[in-house]
């Protein structure tokens, strides 16, 4: 075990090809469905924070429950739509990063329309009076209340981020783990462990935390500097 | 030329209450005009329907101006994460463009030009009640209203605001201000209207109001407000 601590470390230090190969397919897929998260569950969310209409709490529920759905359910339902005799099939998404991005777009939505709806919601019971004197349109309205939640929110596209570049179901379905093609962190780290590669393994492993904590540490310095700026 | 605002059989029920209701009425609007009456007796309700923030649950209220040429500040507003500038700039999303000139001047205008760049939420009670009433001047309003515009404020900071509402008369504008102090109100009001119970009990010159009120619960009001105080 401490051999293939010591032969990861190399792998890393060495910057092999294939690790960065993997490493840059993660980060392309997580952080492009990321994006697309972000531009349709932020939306989702202030409208869900700020809109009052019958069957809300439904909707908020389903929401909430959206967030806890096994990812490998997602990546079978994907897989589904995107096979040769699904209604997409003829896009020919499957086993190619844009049918992961896809299924990675299902898993962060839901996750950053749900947390984001819960922050601005507050916001908005807080600022909704002002708002309105103010007379501000809809549109403007969502934006300052997104703006006044700037640094909070960045807490939900981190949880975004974290369950993309971590989840290893989805992307294994849909992607097919195909070397050179589809192969992530996460779907490589089973991969290899599974014929007994510990050293590759362990250096994507360490690779995937060490991203993580860089993701944190970058929210971090944000919200440091931004409630030294603004209270 | 005076204006009124007129309420037609109006009634105002929240939570299944009804917190506010009145007859046949006009207000005139004139001046600087205080609302003074007891906690709950609906001021900050008339300040919201005057204002369009809300609507009767019955009946009808004629507003002598549209709903964009009136500005209402609370009692508390809630500071966004923002700039005190960028508090100003949100108005440019309304249906009022501003240049950075007119900011700077709202701004200079209540004496917190030095503070264009400080978070809002850094400020004092007095500094963001000024931040709120330079937003309420730059929105050009004909008619504004404000709810205990001086509450929890020192006496420095009373003085200034009192100062502004003055100012604000002084451009044309009419004044509305709901208070618990009397004394503010002397000083400040040419006509009050006095409230309980969600109804408007006594509409009258100030003066006329404090030597001779023409109702017993005006009378009683007084009694113990002046024993408060």
């Amino acid at each position: 075990m401490y051999q293939a601590f010591i032969d990861a470390l190399a792998l890393l230090a060495h910057l092999d090809a294939a690790i960065v190969r993997i490493v840059i397919t993660s980060l392309q897929v997580s952080i492009t469905a990321l994006i697309l998260g972000i531009l349709i569950g932020l939306p989702l969310g202030a409208w869900l924070a700020t809109e009052e209409f019958a069957g809300k709490k439904v909707a908020i529920v389903i929401l909430n429950s959206l967030m806890g759905v096994p990812t490998v359910i997602v990546g079978v339902l994907v897989y589904l739509i995107l096979s040769r005799s699904g209604p997409f099939g003829e896009w020919g998404w499957l086993f190619t990063v844009k049918g992961m991005i896809l299924a990675q777009f299902f898993i962060t939505t839901p996750l950053i329309a749900a947390l984001s709806r819960q922050i601005l919601e507050d916001s908005w019971k807080i600022h909704r009076d002002t708002f309105m004197a103010l007379r501000l349109p809809y549109l403007p309205r969502l934006k300052w209340l997104i703006w006044d939640c700037r640094f909070s929110l960045t807490i939900a596209i981190l949880a975004g981020f974290a369950r993309a570049i971590s989840e290893v179901g989805a992307v294994m379905i849909v992607g097919g783990n195909i070397d050179r093609v589809s192969r992530t962190m996460t779907t490589a780290i089973a991969l290899e462990t599974s014929k007994g590669d510990l050293a590759f393994a362990l250096s994507l492993g360490i690779g995937l935390v060490g991203l993580v904590i860089l993701a944190n540490i970058f929210i971090f310095a944000v919200r440091q500097i931004a409630e030294r700026r603004y209270g | 030329m005076d204006k009124s605002f007129t309420l037609q059989n109006v009634k105002i029920i929240s939570n299944g209450r009804s917190i506010f209701q009145a007859d046949d009425s006009d207000i005139v609007l004139s001046g600087i005009t205080a609302l003074i009456g007891p906690n709950g007796a609906g001021k900050t309700t008339l300040l919201r329907l005057m204002h369009g923030l809300i609507e009767p649950s019955a009946g009808r209220c004629i507003r002598p101006f549209p709903a964009h040429e009136s500005a209402l500040v609370f009692h508390y507003t809630p500071m966004l994460k923002a700039t005190v500038r960028e508090h100003l700039s949100l108005l440019r999303d309304t249906q009022h463009p501003l240049t950075d000139q007119e900011i700077d001047g709202a701004l200079h205008a209540v004496g917190i030009s030095h503070l264009a760049n400080t978070p809002a939420q850094r400020l004092s009670a007095g500094e963001r009640q000024k931040l709120c009433l330079a937003r309420a001047r730059l929105q050009n309003p004909k008619l504004v209203l404000l709810d205990e515009p001086t509450a929890n404020l020192d006496p420095n900071a009373s003085d200034d605001v009192e100062q502004m509402i003055v100012q604000l008369a002084n451009e044309g504008k009419m004044v509305i201000f709901a208070s618990h102090n009397m004394a503010q109100v002397k000083r400040l009001a040419h006509t009050l209207i006095f409230m309980q119970e969600g109804k408007i009990l006594e509409t009258s010159p100030t003066s006329a109001f404090f030597k001779n009120p023409q109702t017993k619960e005006g009378s009683q009001f007084l009694a113990r407000e002046f024993i408060a105080q």
